[in-house]
């Protein structure tokens, strides 16, 4: 069963930009300094969790990725609440999705500092150390302070694959993603920055994680 | 270990079940690109990661086929469990080996008679199956899986059929078995066939035991090859079987073990037969643990879930 739903764009380049700015001049993300997130099943963490350090808690996503689609595997017969099920569910990943790209390529806090780490904030924390070691594809990466000026979110899109138990639950979502923004060089130049890839995440709690990745960087300088 | 059992389809699946704590390292990227420095304007780089277990600590896992020909979970689960492959995965060594028993193996089954193995699940379900073979074999079995005809049936139906290498040429009219050698795509109703052949196949119950762990292989090959070309190949088959399958594996070990799967090459994916020969017991004819090597068996295969060598075709 697929559907298609369809959401009003992002904001405009420029409106994203004064947002981000509120949210600097606000305080941004609040730091702590070791911390070991807990969240996950018991039953397959890891007998040791990785100490990468994530903050509490960061700020709401201002990007507003375009939800292209959502198809929905279902284990069963679909139960009577599955659409309902699915709509919700693949809002919430959207926004999941949202606040990590938000952190990892867009909070000037982070990338002026090449400090990515409320962006693993929505990483499970037994695959933290694999996407610490991504950083420089998962992010904006190690070279940011040296490179950027500014950095604007310019258009997104979402799509997403939820796989719902026979309750029309979702167990876990499969969103594939295209995130463009606009970033202005130290030299003068500008950068095209793309990411294109595929998430797998998991309901932990009340938000939706990732556990999973294949990403590619399509970066054009101009 | 606390067992529940509950139902969820698992498809084909039945390869790889099984997770539990494992390793004590979290998990390393499986195609690591970030180390080299993204270049402004070079190639797109690429990298991909998924959370496959990677502990030292072996996993086993008991895959189940009940001879029932009813839909009914109660009379699947206490069936008799003409298929018995016991898999032992090792995450650190991204290798696994399938360890195959003969249907009428003689063993004690815990608080009844001496009987044939597949006895053990019309007497106490699977988990006295479980049990028995914990006992037999010394073995801390992980989790159980078990399905039905019907079940296995559909779930091959559901994810397209099995690429299963035909070792001999089949033409038994029991089980409708009628194939040359050779790879072949079988469906649903032909994997259960080829499953089910022993009047022709050239030793019998064991030539078809062996067969049986030649499908849970190709279904392994064939889930790697159908995420590789889309990953939500990952949900179509654990959504595959429907409500034909019973097991104690928590959907969130189910999901590990699958991305466990995807990280072990299908060449070190081995097949065993448990020594045994054939003999009788009274006037019933069963199959007797071939000693001390049995045991030795399952000695190297408790340490890492692993044996170093596969029983050869028949022929």
């Amino acid at each position: 069963m697929a559907r298609a739903t369809h959401r009003k764009s992002g904001r405009s380049s420029m409106w994203v930009a004064v947002v981000v700015l509120v949210v600097l001049a606000g305080g941004g993300v609040a730091f702590f300094l070791i911390r070991n997130d807990q969240a996950g099943n018991a039953q397959d963490r890891p007998g040791s969790s990785p100490t990468i350090t994530v903050p509490p808690s960061v700020a709401a996503a201002t990007i507003n990725f375009h939800l292209k689609q959502v198809t929905p595997t279902t284990i069963g017969n679909p139960g009577a609440n599955a659409d309902a099920s699915s709509t919700k569910a693949a809002d919430d990943v959207d926004k999941a999705l949202a606040q990590f790209y938000e952190q990892a390529f867009l909070t000037k806090e982070n990338w002026d500092q090449a400090d990515y780490s409320p962006a693993w904030a929505s990483v499970v924390p037994e695959s933290r150390a694999a996407a610490q070691h991504d950083e420089d594809l998962l992010t904006l990466g190690k070279d940011a302070p040296s490179t950027y000026s500014s950095v604007a979110f310019d258009s997104g899109d979402v799509s997403v694959q939820l796989l719902l138990d026979e309750n029309s639950q979702p167990k876990s979502a499969i969103a594939s993603v295209h995130f463009n923004a606009n970033a202005k060089e130290q030299s003068g130049g500008t950068t095209a920055v793309r990411s294109v890839g595929r998430y797998f995440l998991r309901p932990e709690g009340d938000k939706w994680m990732i556990y999973g990745y294949q990403v590619r960087r399509k970066d054009k300088q101009s | 270990m606390k067992r529940k059992r509950w139902m969820i389809p698992l498809a084909a699946l039945t390869a790889w079940t099984v997770g539990g704590a494992l390793g004590t390292t979290p998990p390393k990227p499986q195609t690591a690109r970030a180390d080299v420095p993204v270049t402004i304007g070079a190639a797109s780089k690429r990298t991909e990661f998924f959370p496959a277990m990677t502990g030292s600590k072996p996993i086993f896992v008991l895959a189940l086929g009940s001879d029932s020909r009813s839909n009914e979970p109660d009379k699947v689960a206490h069936g008799h469990s003409d298929v018995m492959q016991l898999i032992g995965i090792n995450p650190a060594q991204h290798r696994a080996t399938i360890l195959g028993f003969h249907r009428d193996t003689w063993v004690q089954i815990p608080g009844h008679d001496k009987t044939r193995l597949n006895t053990a699940m019309v007497e106490g379900g699977p988990l006295l199956t479980v049990k028995t073979f914990e006992s037999v074999t010394h073995i801390p079995i992980d989790y159980y899986i078990l399905t039905s005809f019907k079940g296995w049936t559909d779930m091959v139906n559901q994810i397209g059929g099995l690429f299963v290498n035909i070792p001999y040429p089949e033409h038994d009219p029991y089980s409708k078995a009628f194939y040359k050698p050779g790879y072949q795509r079988l469906n649903g109703h032909n994997a259960q066939a080829f499953a089910r052949d022993r009047h022709d196949a050239p030793d019998g119950v064991y030539s078809r035991t062996l067969n049986q762990s030649r499908e849970l292989q190709a279904a392994q090959v064939g889930f790697q090859q159908q995420f590789e070309k889309d990953p939500v190949a990952l949900f179509k088959w654990v959504a595959a079987g429907l409500p034909d399958v019973q097991t104690d594996l928590p959907f969130s070990t189910l999901m590990s073990l699958a991305l466990t799967a995807l990280s072990i090459p299908p060449k070190n994916v081995n097949r065993v037969l448990v020594p045994a020969h054939s003999g009788f017991e009274g006037s019933a004819s069963v199959a007797f643990l071939t000693q001390p090597k049995a045991d030795q068996t399952f000695a190297d295969f408790r340490k890492d879930g692993l044996l170093n060598y596969s029983t050869p075709d028949p022929g």
